[in-house]
């Protein structure tokens, strides 16, 4: 039997990451794509102190580059600290499956490095205000890994987290489904004051077990408000 | 005088900017062991399937990091 593989790279020597002491505001580096069915290479950069993340972004690159391109991913930052940590991870991933690769779709990856250091205030999302509308951000990681199949991913994101802004206090329900519009977990179901919140989701249905691998609808509701985000898991 | 000086607040300054530029590590995949880049994680399971490779196509130095679905 023949086993298939996504390419996924994460920093660190447990793809824990590594330790950083600024914040640093931009990840740069250089790629090759030769993407198969749409695929896309999938940077993303993520800020933690005391093991919480404090800024992120990611880019996802869907066009072929046959030579060396530079590539730019831009730290949001939405705390005023300073990080300790940092995780890189490139993937590639399908956004038709929101997973799982084409077979034969290729990277080549070189010379990444930080390119600015930003001071407190600036790559800040705009959170010293409330925001004007409801927004449900793309989780993140996504795709997130939850007791991989592979030894080597074992030490993947064991949960994805999961952003909202609320611009008035309101009844808030999350809630994930399976493509089959079946409802996995509650995450949320109640109220919350006007702001920016988050939720987490460890790959686990209501009873806690964990779900298999694959495509998850992420549902917000807030008073009349309803937004979907797809998302991806791979154990 | 002033020109010992300078040259030595130079010095300063610059060791003080390597210190305290923390850089990602084996960030030009130049190092690897035993088909493993060093410093990163890679979804390789070995002898089952390695998705990511070293390769000799690389930007700058010898090496580049190789991912392909197989």
């Amino acid at each position: 039997m023949t086993t298939f593989f996504p390419p996924i790279i994460q920093a660190g020597p447990q793809g824990a990451g590594f330790a950083v002491s600024q914040r640093h505001g931009v990840v740069t580096g250089f790629y090759h794509f030769s993407p198969v069915g749409g695929d896309q290479l999938v940077v993303n950069v993520i800020m933690f102190r005391n093991a919480r993340s404090i800024g992120a972004d990611a880019i996802a690159i869907a066009d072929a580059a046959t030579s060396y391109t530079p590539f730019t991913v831009r730290v949001n930052y939405f705390s005023d600290e300073v990080p300790d940590a940092c995780i890189i991870k490139m993937s590639i991933i399908s956004p038709v499956t929101g997973c799982d690769a084409h077979q034969g779709s290729t990277m080549l990856v070189d010379d990444l490095s930080f390119s600015a250091v930003v001071s407190v205030g600036e790559n800040k999302s705009v959170q010293s205000s409330l925001p004007e509308q409801f927004v449900l951000e793309q989780n993140y990681p996504n795709p997130f890994l939850s007791g991989a199949k592979s030894p080597a991913l074992s030490g993947g994101n064991p949960e994805t987290e999961i952003r909202f802004r609320i611009p008035e206090a309101n009844h808030v329900v999350v809630r994930i489904f399976n493509t089959l519009g079946e409802e996995i977990r509650m995450l949320a179901d109640a109220p919350f004051e006007a702001g920016y919140h988050s939720v987490r989701w460890d790959g686990k249905a209501e009873n806690g077990q964990a779900v298999a691998s694959g495509v998850y609808l992420c549902q917000l509701r807030a008073g009349r408000f309803m937004e979907v985000k797809k998302m991806s898991l791979l154990r | 005088m002033n020109t010992r000086f300078f040259f030595v607040a130079l010095l300063f300054l610059l060791v003080l900017r390597s210190v305290s530029e923390a850089q990602i590590p084996n960030a030009g995949f130049e190092q690897w062991t035993a088909g493993e880049p060093d410093s990163w994680k890679t979804s390789n399971a070995q002898g089952v399937a390695v998705p990511v490779t070293q390769s000799t196509m690389s930007h700058s130095g010898l090496f580049a990091l190789r991912g392909v679905r197989s």
